[in-house]
């Protein structure tokens, strides 16, 4: 649609829609003390959090897609029983608060917990107060956008091609690796870049399953969630870190790896 | 009325609103810095209640308090060990705190509790590298009464409670006292005011020493 060919009606509520999003952004970058940003973001709790964030949140990515597009594929392609149920679990942590996740995973991998506390007696594992459980919090909560994403994304093929590619003596193994999913890319990609998201901002679950403490489990929003008590200021500045860190990636990424989300364009030519 | 009291308090207070010793009123809990935090940044609360004196000159300085605050109670740090965990074993002086197999989950320097036990390990020489820093004496008693850490730092009114063993600090600055303001934007300061003076009721106190708080 045109400019002009948008009703007004339409006009006046995505004003709304876009203000309650870009009104708080600005709320913030105008209460920010841009004169004293250098000197309350340059002290090494700082960069501790920043690079433990930026580090966990990679990983967390790294192992969502790994773990989370072949979900998808068994979601959107296989055909046992029970998958409709599997579909709801996995999609739980959308819907259940962080907190709640965060004292789920420590009654399961806590030293008493159902799995913690034979890694606990048997191989000498802690996953508690670990940047391993910083990764496992941020697991549990963004994971479900890279599976979401990439089932939508491959059930949108219309199975022409891998039909083709069956035809042709392809077994699903390589139809799945050269046809399904370079078309289903850009859906894995959007989905990658909400999990990231997520993962980034992490807060509830990381405070209670994971713990606090500087250069180990302190990520960027535990440090602002705890100086927001005894220093504004240099909440407001982890703010806008944050706010700038996701931008340059956000903007980075643009549409080269992530057109609109989940909209898939099929590639003219599959390879085969 | 709105009253927001530090967290070690909860079981005390609510025990004493219970028998009707305080009048009607919404109480919430939390680290007492947090609560600071929000009274100065506006939250409609219409009393609070901190664990120390510092978060007290925070509210005083913020200028957001409506005449002198009460002290009504103190308590005295105390290490936590959980009954079912290796703690009890290990953990029988304060020194034991700093030993490499013992899990120890702290306050964070900015909650009451985790100043005082700052200051009680260095006066004490012990050096301890804690699992967490948790934003409130409650989050210590949690991770410890869950068996996540061997032992911690709380107060003497936590003892006993959940399954926690342990023993008092005995350095005789590990004590902190506990102070009531009204809020300037306290809706029926009266109403307020009453509600402070009923902290210092014999009723009260009465619960407070039955949960082992120590005389103001």
């Amino acid at each position: 649609m045109s400019a002009k060919r948008v009703p007004a009606a339409v006009g006046v509520l995505a004003t709304v829609g876009a203000a309650i999003v870009v009104v708080p952004i600005i709320g913030l970058l105008a209460k920010t003390h841009w004169s004293g940003l250098v000197d309350a973001l340059s002290g090494p709790a700082v960069a501790d959090a920043l690079g433990l964030s930026l580090v966990t949140s990679a990983i967390t990515t790294f192992v969502a897609v790994a773990v989370g597009v072949p979900l998808a594929v068994v979601l959107a392609r296989a055909t046992v029983p029970g998958l409709r149920v599997l579909r709801a679990l996995v999609t739980i942590p959308l819907a259940l608060p962080p907190v709640a996740g965060g004292v789920a995973l420590l009654l399961t991998f806590g030293r008493r917990g159902l799995v913690g506390a034979w890694l606990d007696e048997g191989l000498g594992l802690t996953v508690p107060f670990t940047t391993a459980a910083v990764v496992l919090a941020q697991l549990f909560v963004s994971l479900p956008f890279v599976v979401a994403a990439t089932e939508a994304g491959i059930r949108a093929l219309d199975g022409r091609h891998e039909d083709a590619a069956a035809t042709l003596g392809a077994r699903p193994g390589r139809v799945l690796w050269r046809v399904t999913l370079p078309m289903a890319l850009p859906s894995i990609g959007a989905g990658a870049v909400l999990c990231w998201a997520r993962a980034l901002g992490e807060l509830g679950a990381t405070i209670t399953f994971a713990g606090n403490l500087p250069g180990r489990t302190q990520t960027v929003p535990l440090a602002m969630f705890v100086q927001l008590d005894q220093d504004p200021d240099a909440a407001v500045a982890l703010s806008v870190l944050l706010l700038g860190v996701s931008l340059v990636v956000l903007i980075a990424l643009r549409d080269r790896w992530v057109p609109a989300f989940g909209r898939v364009r099929h590639r003219a030519e599959p390879t085969a | 009325m709105r009253v927001a009291a530090a967290a070690s308090l909860r079981d005390a207070l609510t025990a004493a609103a219970g028998q009707g010793a305080l009048p009607a009123a919404e109480l919430s809990f939390a680290g007492s810095q947090a609560i600071a935090a929000q009274a100065i940044a506006g939250a409609p609360l219409d009393v609070v209640i901190t664990a120390d004196e510092v978060t007290l000159n925070r509210l005083l300085e913020a200028d957001v308090v409506d005449g002198a605050p009460r002290p009504f109670a103190r308590n005295r740090l105390a290490v936590i060990v959980s009954d079912a965990g290796g703690g009890a074993r290990l953990v029988r002086r304060l020194a034991d705190l700093a030993r490499p197999d013992v899990r120890v989950v702290l306050a964070d320097p900015a909650v009451p509790v985790g100043r005082l036990a700052a200051v009680a390990l260095a006066r004490a020489g012990v050096i301890v590298h804690p699992a967490s820093l948790e934003q409130s004496v409650a989050g210590v008693v949690t991770k410890v009464a869950l068996g996540e850490a061997d032992a911690g730092i709380a107060y003497i009114t936590d003892l006993g409670h959940d399954d926690l063993g342990g023993f008092a600090v005995a350095d005789p600055t590990a004590v902190t006292t506990y102070h009531a303001v009204v809020l300037r934007s306290a809706g029926d300061r009266a109403a307020a005011r009453r509600f402070v003076d009923a902290l210092q009721g014999a009723a009260t106190q009465r619960a407070l020493a039955a949960s082992g708080f120590l005389a103001p």
